[in-house]
């Protein structure tokens, strides 16, 4: 689908002149025109006629009209395939057209044009542009960002019509719908279906458009082939219409006889011509309302579905597809608003005119559907999103590369193969539970949503804003987790070109933005507890607690099962760190442990946590890990202040005790919270870990032949890591790779894995200033042989 | 502590000189003006204006890194100097120079400029993010707006973030600025003028540059609160303030995240991109050396803004001088890379030994035959013992 929809906005076909297409373009003007003056008289018959006798006889005029235009079936091979893809076409068709109608019924003419007039290139290029994640090359980009801003302006322009359009004639006329008598039927079942979703009727009429709209462009796009099987879109159009009538016929006849509507309507029909065509109907005074009715409805049969086709067919040939459709669009919108004007100004003039027996309609007329601010937006949108939806792209999907050997011309096609969605969420499923870290929060991730949901579900069943906004901030909550969950797997990558250490430091940094998400939310807590102190408001408490001990007993699993992890991390952190004393980390750990057994309650030990974990630098920790099991700490505490300040509130009826716990709380988060902060910031400023001391390198100064060292950086590339580079200058008569590898085998033994050791001569100074390059950065190794 | 004692004596060190005295004064000014606006904000209950409002928080932020930048540049100043004269030793260096390990810092302190613009952006990232969720939250609690100080508020916050931007120089968040992509929104207004552009070309020359994504921030934010506040006066309600917030937190995500991803890269160890086609034009010249037979270990990862540190393992041939080798593949690499170490090493050194001591006459190297006075091209060196 979307291929097509490249297709033709990169076809460059030559543009002929206005000049040379004049009369087309003046053809398509008027045509367009008239389709905008038929569809308001068809607003009009709509209010005294049902939908589907209106849109059967306009149908069934047009198919006899295109029978003898084109004849379809004189040269039609019959083909069981083709029968049955027509049939199915045409039943959509059909579908459309009825919704389109019925809109019409309930938006009114101008917000109909507005909505479903647009060409199916415009609406695929909106998919196109929100669904296909396409990488474009550096001179399409502009492109690309105009599209994006033609769909926004899209999705406002509806909007716009969808929320800012107060129409609010249309609700007095849900309660009284005298004028809706005729679709009894389907228009109950709406009514009962817009009052269940809870949008207003005019609304329920935008949705129904949409929905066509998007429906025409999918069938239109997807039976392009169907077109040409058939012979050319002017036979298919001429054989869908003739079977549409043939499927809108029994449907028809059974309206006729539920409603048996014919007479009633004489009357309405009468005043309502009445209205659209005052001129006519004063000057020449007809008796015979059928024969009018007959007479407009060929009128509109012609000019909807007949001349409109034909001359879009032919703009399509002469002109160009993209400006024709564009052209089109703007012509529409355009009729539509100077129609909309005379429609309200001839209704006044009507209502002056006979204000004896037609007031009600043309009150209700006058009033309905008119001009808002919210429609005058929507069409300065629709007119911006179409102009920058429709211009032609040069694009091109790969780069020119050269011939191949038979003379073609190869391109390079950069885009790779799109996966399918399952395969994607399939292969990252194994990668997840393949490990214990991302298993454990993807699991406890799992819980936490399904509580979520469970939440959200439960609080809009009965409607109770608490539970539904505390689900938002668990949900809230679990974008750490899914941070945490997307570092875990990412440290796991291969190293590329751009990543020549791999992914190992993603944990580090992603341990450093949970911790500033922690902080965040520690800031805001404080603000509203700061704001809440001055003014305690008055908390409803019911069914607080039993969520808050639900969130409690969700976020103690995650603390046990993280804890865990927490704890195996540091035993293997200690071993590793031989020179480091073990008795604080212990300590730390411990305190941690007693942290969550003690329900944050207890201050003294969350400071004792804090100063020993900021004096034994247990880097070897994995600081994903670490911010993870800090933010479900954080949230149980979050929970018991809760638990705890609902409590007072019930049975002392203390309000200000809401905000001293949250006060509590977000300075307890904050300072939990800083040690992580701290570790991780020093390893990504590259802090020289603690364990490489003066004696190394003095280790290293003893072996023979060193004279000095220089540029000795050494830092942790991750939590289990340490990288290495160091300068040795040695005397003349020293072996270079002995002293290298006696310094790696020193150096391997202060745990540093990636090592770079390079050892310089006097001779290598003298090469370097007889190749002239610069000395700058060797500034302290030099200075040490000029001595 | 001592180590904050001695972050306080740079501290008050930046407040006493001349340069940084009027960054003070706009320090100064934006807290004042950032509780006011706060408590504004919390009076209006609006989302909108809170989430404009947090710009001043960046602002902190913004002249926090300023601040840091000018730390970092007289810290390394005094460093230069300490190398001349080695004895001085000022307090603001002392932090970094403990007595037991080796220096905290081996890089020196350029890397804090990073960290400190990744952080301010991210803070204000996780702003938005919670505005966010907030204003969702507010809208389904439904509370009556106060209009009355939205545009003052607004004001305040808008003149306060212009001046913190043009006034306070800051060199890391300007480098950030230049050098990462650019956002949505600047994208977006870009096209726009663009496009303006072509019907009135006299513009081009006000409208065609680059605009400072933070200013643009700025500008689209107090048209958002206008048009904000005056649908609310029009009488459209709490959908307005909850659409203008999601608005307002979505262009700061599409201004700042931009910059966080720069400054993010570089923390995490990786080749700035526009540096890699040069790296692998040097490397690839450097490969065709005399001696060399392959790379191995390349690390090339920029340690702040423009300043490029690596390391390279160098496989050369058994009988290639290494000094040689050295010198020329560092020649070759030096002027790219700033700091750089090269570790040369040979296939079965140890069997090469016996080698050459089985056959003598082959032409020395320097390690194992120290009587053998070195070829004639270096006469000139003395020997250091």
């Amino acid at each position: 689908m979307f291929d097509s929809i490249s297709d033709d906005l990169s076809k460059t076909t030559k543009i002929r002149p206005l000049g040379d297409v004049l009369h087309i373009f003046i053809l398509l003007i008027l045509s367009k025109l008239l389709k905008t003056f038929a569809l308001f008289i068809t607003y009009d018959l709509l209010k005294s006629f049902h939908v589907i006798l209106i849109l059967f006889l306009i149908t069934f005029i047009a198919s006899i009209f295109l029978i003898f235009i084109q004849r379809p079936f004189s040269s039609f091979r019959f083909n069981k395939i083709i029968i049955f893809r027509l049939i199915k076409y045409t039943i959509c068709l059909t579908i459309i057209r009825l919704l389109w109608l019925f809109g019409l019924t309930l938006c009114g003419p101008l917000r109909t044009i507005l909505l479903f007039e647009h060409s199916d290139i415009v609406i695929l290029a909106c998919f196109h542009v929100l669904f296909s994640s396409s990488s474009n090359l550096g001179q399409q980009q502009q492109e690309k960002t105009s599209r994006i801003r033609g769909v926004v302006f899209f999705i406002l322009a509806i909007l716009g019509i969808f929320a800012f359009d107060n129409d609010d004639a249309r609700q007095r006329m849900l309660d009284h719908p005298e004028g809706h008598t005729r679709h009894r039927l389907i228009a109950h079942m709406f009514y009962r279906l817009t009052s269940l979703i809870g949008v207003a009727d005019h609304k329920g009429g935008v949705i129904l458009l949409l929905i066509a709209l998007f429906m025409r462009c999918i069938i239109n796009s997807s039976n392009q082939k169907l077109v040409l099987d058939v012979g050319g879109p002017k036979k298919f159009y001429a054989i869908t219409t003739c079977l549409s009538t043939v499927c809108l016929i029994p449907i028809s006849f059974i309206m006729l006889l539920i409603n048996n509507l014919f007479p009633e309507s004489i009357d309405s029909v009468y005043t309502t011509v009445q209205t659209t065509l005052p001129s006519t109907i004063s000057s020449s005074s007809f008796s015979n309302n059928t024969m009018l009715l007959i007479i407009s409805i060929v009128f509109l049969s012609i000019l909807i579905f007949v001349s409109d086709f034909y001359v879009e067919q032919v703009a399509v040939v002469k002109l160009e597809r993209l400006r024709t459709f564009r052209y089109s669009t703007f012509i529409m919108i355009g009729s539509a608003i100077i129609a909309s004007f005379l429609w309200t100004k001839s209704v006044t003039i009507a209502n002056d005119k006979s204000v004896s027996f037609t007031k009600n309609i043309i009150q209700n007329e006058f009033e309905e559907h008119a001009l808002s601010g919210g429609v005058v937006f929507a069409i300065v949108m629709f007119i911006f999103a179409t102009d920058l939806l429709s211009k032609p792209v040069q694009q091109r999907s790969g780069a020119f590369i050269g011939y191949s050997q038979d003379g073609m011309l190869v391109f390079n096609v950069t885009q790779q193969k799109p996966q399918s969605l399952l395969f994607i969420i399939r292969t990252s499923l194994r990668e997840i539970l393949a490990e214990t870290d991302s298993r454990k929060i993807f699991y406890f991730l799992c819980i936490n949503l399904m509580f979520t949901f469970v939440e959200l579900l439960y609080g809009a069943w009965t409607n109770s804003l608490g539970l539904i906004s505390d689900g938002f901030h668990m949900l809230f909550d679990c974008t750490a987790l899914v941070v945490g969950l997307y570092a875990a797997l990412m440290s796991r990558w291969k190293p590329t070109r751009v990543f020549s250490y791999g992914y190992g430091r993603v944990e580090v940094l992603s341990g450093f933005v949970n911790g500033l998400f922690l902080v965040v939310v520690a800031f805001f807590v404080f603000y509203e507890a700061i704001g809440r102190l001055i003014d305690p408001p008055e908390i409803n408490t019911n069914r607080l607690l039993a969520v808050s001990i639900a969130g409690f007993a969700v976020n103690m699993i995650g603390i046990f099962s993280f804890s865990h992890a927490h704890a195996h991390a540091h035993g293997g952190g200690s071993s590793c760190a031989m020179s480091q004393p073990t008795t604080p980390k212990e300590q730390h750990n411990h305190s941690h442990d007693e942290h969550s057994h003690s329900h944050g309650g207890d201050h003294g030990h969350s400071h004792a946590s804090i100063q020993k974990s900021s004096h034994s630098h247990s880097l070897t920790d994995n600081a994903n890990m670490k911010g993870v099991f800090l933010h479900v700490l954080a949230d149980t505490l979050g929970s018991v202040g809760v638990i705890i300040s609902s409590l007072l509130i019930q049975y002392f009826g203390w309000y200000i005790s809401d905000p001293i716990c949250s006060l509590f709380i977000s300075i307890m988060i904050f300072l939990s919270v800083l040690p992580l902060l701290k570790d991780s910031a020093m390893t990504l400023l590259l802090q020289t870990p603690s364990n490489i001391q003066y004696e190394i390198l003095e280790r290293i100064l003893k072996l023979e032949n060193v004279l000095s060292y220089s540029d000795e950086h050494f830092w942790n590339l991750s939590s289990s890591m340490i990288v290495g580079s160091i300068h040795i200058q040695i005397s003349n008569n020293g072996d270079e790779q002995r002293v290298t590898s006696q310094v790696q085998a020193i150096l391997k033994e202060a745990q540093i894995q990636n090592l770079t050791v390079q050892v310089e001569k006097q001779v290598f100074f003298n090469h370097l200033t007889g190749l002239n390059s610069a000395l700058g950065q060797l500034a302290t190794s030099q200075n040490f042989f000029n001595r | 502590m001592h180590t904050s004692s001695s972050v306080l004596k740079s501290l008050f060190y930046l407040l006493k000189a001349s340069h940084s005295r009027s960054t003070v004064i706009i320090t100064v000014a934006t807290l004042l003006s950032c509780i006011i606006v706060f408590t504004m904000a919390g009076q209006t209950n609006s989302m909108a204006l809170q989430a404009f409002c947090s710009l001043c928080i960046f602002d902190l932020l913004f002249i926090g890194t300023a601040l840091l930048s000018a730390w970092n540049i007289e810290n390394r100043n005094t460093k230069v100097r300490q190398k001349i004269q080695p004895t001085a030793n000022t307090s603001s260096t002392a932090l970094f120079i403990p007595t037991q390990t080796v220096a905290t810092f081996s890089y020196g302190t350029a890397r804090f400029e990073v960290l400190a613009v990744f952080t301010s952006t991210m803070l204000s990232i996780l702003g938005a993010f919670f505005i966010l969720k907030e204003s969702i939250e507010k809208f389904l609690e439904n509370e009556p707006i106060h209009i009355g100080y939205l545009m003052p508020a607004s004001l305040i916050t808008f003149f306060m973030h212009l001046i913190v931007i043009y006034l306070v120089p800051n060199q890391p968040f300007d480098h950030v600025i230049a050098a990462s992509s650019s956002s949505w929104l600047q994208e977006h207004v870009s096209d726009m003028f663009q496009n303006l552009c072509h019907y009135i070309p006299g513009l081009s020359r006000l409208l065609l540059p680059r605009i400072n994504p933070l200013a643009l921030l700025c500008w689209c934010g107090l048209a958002i609160i206008f048009s904000d506040s005056f649908l609310l006066t029009m009488g459209y309600g709490h959908f307005v303030d909850t659409l203008s917030s999601l608005l307002m937190a979505f262009m700061t995500f599409g201004t700042m995240v931009p910059i966080a991803i720069y400054s993010g890269k570089i923390l995490l160890q990786t080749t700035p991109a526009p540096m890699i086609g040069q790296l692998d034009k040097c490397l690839h010249e450097a490969s065709r050396l005399d001696g060399v037979l392959e790379f191995r270990h390349e690390h090339f990862w920029a340690l702040s803004f423009g300043t490029l540190v690596g390391s390279l393992h160098v496989r050369c041939r058994r009988d290639a001088d290494e000094q040689l080798v050295l010198a020329h593949v560092w020649n070759k690499l030096a002027n790219v890379v700033q700091i750089l170490t090269i570790h040369i090493f040979k296939d079965d050194w140890l069997r090469r030994q016996t080698h050459t001591f089985m056959q003598p006459q082959t032409t020395s190297s320097n390690q194992n035959s120290s009587n053998i006075p070195p070829s004639s091209a270096y006469n000139g060196f003395v020997v250091v013992t």
